[in-house]
């Protein structure tokens, strides 16, 4: 747990006839700001905050606001720099600027890479929207506050990182020349935190970029939705947030008894919640600041304003912790169980009039007394070493705080959340020939197109067999939904494994959330060698999930470079795999198959199109990135993906045909089929085959994954081993399935009984041609050679 | 205070959907509803609708019209109604506008005025004049705007009923929609005061003469730079103008059209386009 020091530096003293104003902000007359007075408040409380550094706490926060008596602190980053040079090991943490008010968002990256370097790389950088009233005073349209803060951000990052002058257009601001000096310090650039007040918009933003999220003045029970959010997001981007990515603040006051610490911090938790922060609904949500949703959940939450809770229900509802050191340490110890744990205690401890000498007693007390009894808890059970900074804290197998579900149970349950989803959409893409877009989306939610992405692209690859679970259960659910889902992450992985980083960068940076590919790697067209890369033509088909793709991948062979020189001899040519955006090829809606209808596995074709080298890769050649997955080698790494389909529409099939025949007689009153032995028979041999042709594959994928875990390739024998047990799987599965049709009689002929559909599905998947009985002859030579090659 | 409305109607723009009420026979009119007034049909308008054929459109984004995204300031709406005009085969309508419609009518007549029949502003909004500001409705509470509309505010019921969600949110998302064309520069395009002089259309300007909202300043600057405008003040009523005396705003409303209509007709203005038959016959 790191624990922050957070000030507000508020202006305490209010005339007596305060109540007669609507707002301690905006239009607070100024008049009240006695100069010689705040010149003192600002000496003071950059002292405390000094000084807590010195008694031991891991940040020093600052924020922004403006034209109130709530804070004095209009630049934030005036304060980090007052601190940045008399400060030698906290955080400084500016939390945050105020983007969405910012005439000019540059300012902003320029100040930040400056206050990184006076802090010699201490420099935490949150961005808030600013608050409502600040659109009124700095006369910004609210109704664009969402627009400019996303933009001010981009920009920001962008300003960052980019090491040459790029120009920046975008709805709200221009800029032909950004070439920021300084660049930041910190590598790739500050670590930003996120205030947020619970709307999803800011969760979701949050999660995307992996920056820390933080609450600010809610009831326990309401920032634990938020941080639930916050986490729900990440799960649906494939992965489990470090703690300390959520950040609890509240305001906090330790005395030496409970008494003394509630009769000293009374009159500063009241002046916070019903002065500080009295401020009109007008002023805090001007039109357009939320978003019709956002504004919706909040008039349906239960909370009430503040001026109507007292002080004990303040204390009562988690708005502030107050009392001894063992009170305090124990009352955030509970907190800490009610929010589903957090890594990063913020605390207010400066809210207020209280006197110099008690925010500093406060403050000292909770550094000796209260941190190290905290010190222990929000750290992930099974952090990495070397881990400090992102990238993303995904591993193959549990990750996560102890008690957190495992990717692969989330997405377990993910599937059967969504079960009658998935198969009311299967009759739908039979219709559609495609599978319909908001069960796309669905998948997408689910992060299942990036479950072979590697994440450093920000993939969250599953294990092989994890991978196989998945696939198995979505198929179980409906085939065309589980053959889009496995298609998409077979295809997302061979471009994230195999291009060059430029091109991964292009394919996998460019869109947010990531991209969904679509295509195969039969070479089926050229590609004419040009200056920085080929020029191809060809059509490709089986594109599985094309219309909902953004990008293609597919395979050309290259033009000899000369003729060849005997017509006999094969001519110098290589099997290229290529990607390009989908919106420089033609579609060919041309799919109308006799199984796997659902899929939208269409032609495409490329005339003449320039691909650049970076967005291919020679057939063959080992991954770029990725780690153990990868490791796996062709066709390993690909044979996970239409067996346990089989495996999971051969399991639906006999569910359902187990269930229809309690209900199938041949004549009226007659015996079901389900009393007939040679059904029963039939049934119990059907379940011993699907369940050995599941274990045989899993088994043969099993081994050649302890195998590249061990940092190997799996040598040839075990890429025989699975895909011959591909093929026997897929194989067993479709007689199993064609077996048990035969027994739903007439029944089953119908369009709308969905034994017609696994049936034609499973014999289509047979057809692929990963499962080529080729694969069987090949095994068999092999046994035949090394029973030669055997001595004796 | 409002009737039974004609049935909800609606029609396509490239960008989106637009919602209208439509009534009447006669010349079209084409009424600017102001910020509140969105998808309400009043006594108001039917009493215009006595004498003309009125069309009263949701501004994008309030009431039930789409939101329109590209349509983001005052030009882009003048624009969107031309596009209307056209849209709807209004043949040279009338225009009356009242307070942000009346900008918008009053930037409408200064880009084309020979589009239009007439001009008709009731305390149009659009002008800045730092010594008589607007005035700010976004930071008032609810019960203080209901106040500061009228000058003789309604009787509050007995027993108020807490407005519903839906309500609020309806309400806000107009709020919004008017944020987007209004914060700032505050209600207002400040070159449109030296462009007032392009209006050649019959120009009518009627103000409350209690207005709180947009002091009655405005209303008599619209009328001293746009030429051969008229000015009529409406006594002990406050901007909520014609909820408040629908009567007297209809009626120098439909006086002032239908004279200028047929002043057009006789050639006084000059305009060599054709005029719709006063039969209605465009519709």
């Amino acid at each position: 747990m790191k624990f922050s020091f957070f000030h507000l530096m508020p202006y305490p003293y209010l005339p007596d006839n305060f109540d007669d104003y609507p707002s301690s902000s905006l239009t607070f007359p100024n008049r009240y700001f006695d100069p010689e007075l705040g010149n003192r408040l600002y000496h003071r409380y950059l002292d405390e905050l000094e000084y807590a550094e010195r008694v031991g706490f891991d940040g020093l926060a600052v924020n922004e606001h403006h034209q109130s008596a709530y804070g004095l602190m209009p630049s934030p980053n005036i304060m980090a720099a007052a601190l940045a040079r008399r400060t030698e090991r906290a955080r400084i943490m500016v939390l945050g600027n105020a983007i969405g008010i910012r005439g000019n968002p540059l300012r902003v990256a320029e100040e930040i890479a400056m206050l990184d370097h006076l802090s010699n790389g201490r420099v935490d950088s949150g961005f808030v929207r600013g608050i409502g009233w600040e659109y009124f005073g700095h006369s910004i349209n609210p109704t664009r506050s969402r627009a400019r803060f996303n933009e001010a951000h981009d920009l920001i990052i962008k300003a960052w990182t980019a090491d040459e002058l790029f120009q920046w257009i975008s709805p709200n601001y221009e800029y032909r020349y950004v070439n920021l000096w300084p660049r930041p310090l910190q590598q790739p650039h500050p670590p930003v935190y996120i205030p947020g007040a619970g709307s999803t918009e800011t969760m979701k933003f949050c999660a995307e970029h992996r920056y820390t999220y933080m609450s600010v003045y809610a009831p326990t029970r309401v920032v634990r939705r938020w941080f639930d959010g916050y986490r729900e997001a990440a799960a649906h981007l494939g992965y489990v947030p470090d703690p300390a990515k959520i950040a609890l603040s509240i305001p906090i006051y330790v005395a030496e008894t409970d008494e003394r610490a509630h009769r000293e911090a009374r009159p500063a938790v009241e002046w916070l919640f019903y002065r500080g922060l009295k401020q009109p609904m007008e002023m805090i949500n001007p039109p357009g600041y939320m978003s019709q949703s956002s504004m919706r959940g909040l008039l349906m939450t239960d909370r009430k304003p503040f001026s109507q809770l007292s002080y004990d229900d303040l204390l009562a509802d988690g708005y502030a912790v107050v009392g001894s050191p063992a009170t305090v340490a124990s009352r955030l110890r509970e907190m800490y169980d009610e929010l589903g744990g957090y890594g990063r205690l913020i605390g207010l401890f400066a809210i207020g009039p209280n006197t110099h000498e008690q925010t500093t007693r406060s403050t000292e007390l909770f550094a000796s007394e209260v941190i190290p009894v905290l010190r222990p808890l929000g750290v992930a059970a099974d952090a990495e070493p070397g881990a400090a900074v992102s990238p993303p804290n995904v591993a193959l197998s549990d990750a996560g705080p102890a008690g957190a579900a495992t990717h692969r149970e989330r997405l377990l349950a993910d599937v059967d959340r969504h079960r009658e989803e998935f198969e009311a959409a299967g009759s739908l893409a039979e219709q559609l020939r495609t599978l319909p877009s908001d069960t796309v989306e669905t998948l997408r939610g689910m992060g299942v197109f990036w479950l072979k992405t590697p994440p450093e692209l920000g993939g969250a690859p599953l294990s092989p067999i994890d991978f196989c679970d998945v696939i198995e259960e979505l198929a179980y659910a409906d085939s065309s939904t589980a053959w889009t889902a496995m298609i998409g992450a077979g295809c997302c992985g061979l471009a994230g494994g195999w291009l060059p980083d430029a091109g991964a960068r292009r394919v996998f940076a460019g869109d947010r959330p990531l991209p969904v590919v679509a295509g195969q790697l039969q070479p089926r067209g050229t590609g004419q060698r040009v200056e920085g890369g080929y020029l191809v033509q060809g059509r490709w088909s089986f594109a599985s999930g094309i219309m909902h793709a953004s990008w293609l991948i597919g395979a050309f062979w290259t033009e000899p470079t000369q003729p060849a020189p005997d017509p006999a001899q094969p001519a110098d040519r290589r099997i290229v795999v290529f990607v390009l955006p989908k919106d420089e090829a033609e579609v060919i809606d041309n799919w109308h198959a006799a199984g796997l209808q659902g899929t939208g596995s269409m032609d495409f074709r490329v005339h003449g199109v320039f691909v650049p080298d970076e967005m291919t890769y020679d057939l063959g050649a080992p991954p770029v990135r990725g780690g153990d997955l990868f490791r796996l080698g062709m066709p390993a790494f690909v044979s996970n993906e239409v067996p346990p389909l089989c495996i999971g529409i051969a399991r639906r099939a006999l569910d359902e045909i187990t269930k229809l025949a309690g209900q199938t007689t041949r004549w009226p009153g007659g015996p079901t089929l389900s009393e007939r032995g040679v059904f029963r028979k039939e049934l119990g041999r059907a379940e011993a085959r699907v369940k050995a042709a599941r274990l045989l594959h899993r088994d043969a994928m099993a081994a050649a994954w302890d195998t590249a875990r061990a940092g190997n390739v799996p040598p040839p024998a075990q890429q025989t081993a699975v895909t011959t047990a591909s093929v026997f799987a897929v194989e067993t599965c479709a007689d199993v399935v064609s077996d048990l049709f035969r027994y739903g009689g007439g029944r089953v002929l119908s369009l709308s009984s969905p034994m017609q559909r696994y049936l034609r599905d499973v014999l289509a998947a047979r057809q692929h041609v990963a499962l080529t009985e080729e694969f069987y002859e090949a095994a068999g030579r092999e046994r035949i050679e090394s029973a030669h090659r055997a001595p004796g | 205070m409002a009737t039974d409305a004609p049935a909800d109607e609606y029609f396509e723009l490239a960008g989106g959907r637009v919602h209208l009420f439509r009534a009447g026979l006669g010349e079209p009119l084409l009424f600017l509803h102001a910020a509140g007034g969105a998808g309400t049909w009043h006594e108001f308008h039917e009493r215009l609708a006595g004498s003309f054929d009125v069309i009263a459109p949701d501004h994008p984004g309030f009431g039930g019209s789409d939101e329109f995204a590209e349509v983001e300031a005052i030009d882009d709406l003048v624009l969107h109604y031309l596009d209307v005009i056209d849209a709807l085969g209004l043949e040279r309508p009338h225009v009356v506008g009242a307070s942000f419609g009346g900008w918008i009518a009053a930037e409408l007549a200064v880009a084309a005025s020979h589009r239009i029949t007439s001009l008709v502003l009731l305390s149009p909004a659009g002008l800045r004049l730092p010594d008589h500001p607007a005035a700010d409705i976004f930071l008032m509470p609810p019960g203080e705007l209901v106040t500061a509309l009228f000058h003789n505010p309604p009787p509050a019921p007995d027993e108020p009923a807490a407005p519903d969600i839906d309500t609020i949110l309806a309400a806000y998302r107009d709020q919004t929609a008017l944020a987007r064309f209004c914060w700032s520069p505050y209600l207002c395009n400040p070159k449109l005061e030296r462009r007032l002089h392009r209006i050649t259309a019959p120009t009518l300007v009627v103000s409350p003469s209690q207005d709180r909202i947009i002091p009655i300043a405005h209303g008599r600057r619209y009328a001293e730079l746009i030429p051969g405008a008229s000015f009529a003040e409406i006594a002990d009523c406050g901007h909520a103008m014609y909820f408040e005396r629908p009567a007297e705003f209809a009626n120098v409303t439909v006086s002032f059209a239908a004279t200028a209509g047929a002043s057009t007709a006789a050639g006084g203005s000059g305009a060599s386009f054709p005029r719709a038959s006063s039969n209605g016959a465009s519709r």
